[in-house]
């Protein structure tokens, strides 16, 4: 059965001009903008149909109008996934381990890695940074995903996608550590300082890569491989951040771990272990795309006149880039049929705790680079 | 337009009629249903009266109408038939209602 797409309600279209019968649109949300050029059987088709969907007056023409440039823009994180009535997808997908405290994010958290051995990090992580309140709509989401016999792990995965992204209006906080780099980039031993810590973070990121995908293998059922192949194209990764990060500081063990990026990597090991599902979608965050032609990092590194190491970013970016990685989660769930309630609910549950822990990650850089770069510079 | 509250992540309303009445028709479609669009109403008791006499389907298609969870419009009646039993009038028609359903047929009625 075909699939559908529905644009995000944070999406926007706008027609740009025409030349003959080719019109010229931009499409954009907070998280992305990007021109394209469609063939039109007559003025402003798709400008129309558009119209008519936000005023909730569509035809099922203007839906599959909308559906069918979704579909032709589907690498982008742009549409629901509207859930599908039949999916023969032979994985079955339960809840592993016994039901988690999902009374609030922090719950959740200390309860997903109570047999961690980092788990003295995690608590003070939780206490000072989880907040109590949930804030996601789980019941449009399910509402949203729901099929005679379940749920569509598609449309899940894309209603948590936008729902990440939405989270991060109020919560993301990495233009401001961007900003915060740069407005070193002419003092340069602090400039290196703040860099490392961000390479740092990344660098752990990379070396962990392999458990946490050797940990999937696990949960993956019949997507088993291609989590095999994926974590083939990831090897290697962790040996370009180290070089990087030993082109901007002397010692790199003395440049200090955050306990977010601590959290959030034994988090996702449990998800790997634990619920494939939110794994893909935590995987999803990881791999996403910032639709630029270098690393926006790199450039930032560059401003400070840290060519070497921006170089070696970049790499790592190109290889992402044309490895398509940013597709690559929503690929693992070609072979997932519908899920129960339990498991969806677990999941999205999951997801939000997550994102918050993702979010604190530039929060907590930003605090350490005031506290033990700006400090000893200029207090 | 709809818009969103700060500080809630949610689905607007216009995305999960949508999504609703796309899982309806999909449902139809698999079980080899086709919708059929009627004005009609249903009265104070519960009766349902069909008030036209033709299929309005593609008229509120090519019109842009807004379909709802049923199918059709605002006021109509669906009917969803077997498409290869049902039987209806064309527009063209011009006095009494002649839908006329086959015999097995299987039908069903939704008001809106």
């Amino acid at each position: 059965m075909e699939k559908f797409f529905l644009p995000y309600d944070e999406l926007k279209l706008s027609f740009l001009s025409n030349q003959g019968l080719q019109s010229v649109y931009e499409i954009s949300a907070p998280w992305f903008t990007r021109d394209f050029v469609i063939d039109e059987t007559e003025p402003q088709l798709l400008q129309k149909s558009f119209d008519r969907y936000r005023e909730g007056l569509a035809s099922e023409k203007d839906l599959k109008v909308l559906s069918n440039l979704l579909k032709e823009l589907a690498e982008y994180p742009l549409a629901y996934h509207a859930p599908r009535l039949i999916n023969s997808a032979p994985d079955q997908h339960r809840s592993l381990g016994l039901p988690l405290d999902d009374s609030s994010p922090r719950s959740m958290l200390m309860d997903l890695l109570h047999e961690s051995p980092r788990e003295k990090i995690h608590r003070q992580f939780s206490q000072q940074k989880m907040t109590k309140k949930w804030s996601w709509d789980i019941r449009a989401a399910l509402d949203f995903s729901a099929t005679p016999s379940g749920f569509d792990p598609e449309s899940l995965f894309s209603v948590a996608r936008v729902f990440h992204y939405t989270h991060g209006y109020e919560e993301n906080k990495t233009d401001s550590l961007n900003s915060l780099v740069l407005s070193l980039k002419d003092q340069e031993t602090q400039f290196r300082q703040a860099a490392a810590i961000i390479i740092k973070q990344n660098h752990y990121v990379t070396q962990h890569c392999k458990r946490i995908l050797t940990s999937a293998m696990t949960t993956a059922q019949s997507s088993r491989n291609l989590v095999e192949e994926f974590m083939t194209e990831e090897n290697g990764h962790d040996l370009l951040l180290k070089r990087a990060l030993s082109l901007i500081c002397d010692d790199p063990s003395e440049v200090p771990l955050q306990a977010s990026v601590i959290t959030l990597i034994e988090v996702f090991v449990a998800l790997a272990k634990r619920n494939f599902l939110a794994f893909t979608m935590l995987l999803d965050i990881f791999e996403r795309s910032t639709y630029t032609e270098e690393d926006p990092f790199a450039t930032t590194l560059k401003a400070g006149g840290q060519f070497k190491a921006a170089e070696v970013l970049n790499k790592h970016f190109l290889i992402n880039e044309e490895g398509d990685h940013e597709n690559v989660a929503l690929g693992f769930l070609v072979n997932m049929a519908s899920v129960d309630r339990g498991y969806a609910e677990e999941t999205l549950r999951l997801m939000e705790m997550v994102t918050a822990v993702v979010y604190e990650v530039s929060k907590e850089s930003i605090e350490l680079i005031e506290t033990q770069v700006l400090r000893n510079c200029c207090g | 337009m709809e818009q969103k509250g700060k500080n809630h992540r949610t689905i607007l309303g216009n995305t999960m009629k949508t999504v609703a009445t796309l899982m309806m028709l999909q449902s139809m479609a698999q079980a080899g249903y086709d919708v059929h669009c009627i004005d009609g109403h249903i009265d104070q008791d519960g009766v349902i009266n069909i008030d036209g006499d033709c299929d309005r389907s593609r008229q509120n298609n090519e019109n842009g109408r807004d379909i709802l969870a049923n199918g059709c419009s605002q006021g109509q009646v669906a009917i969803d038939t077997d498409s290869t039993n049902v039987k209806y009038s064309s527009c063209q028609a011009s006095d009494g209602l002649s839908l006329r359903l086959g015999s097995g047929e299987r039908s069903m009625f939704n008001l809106l």
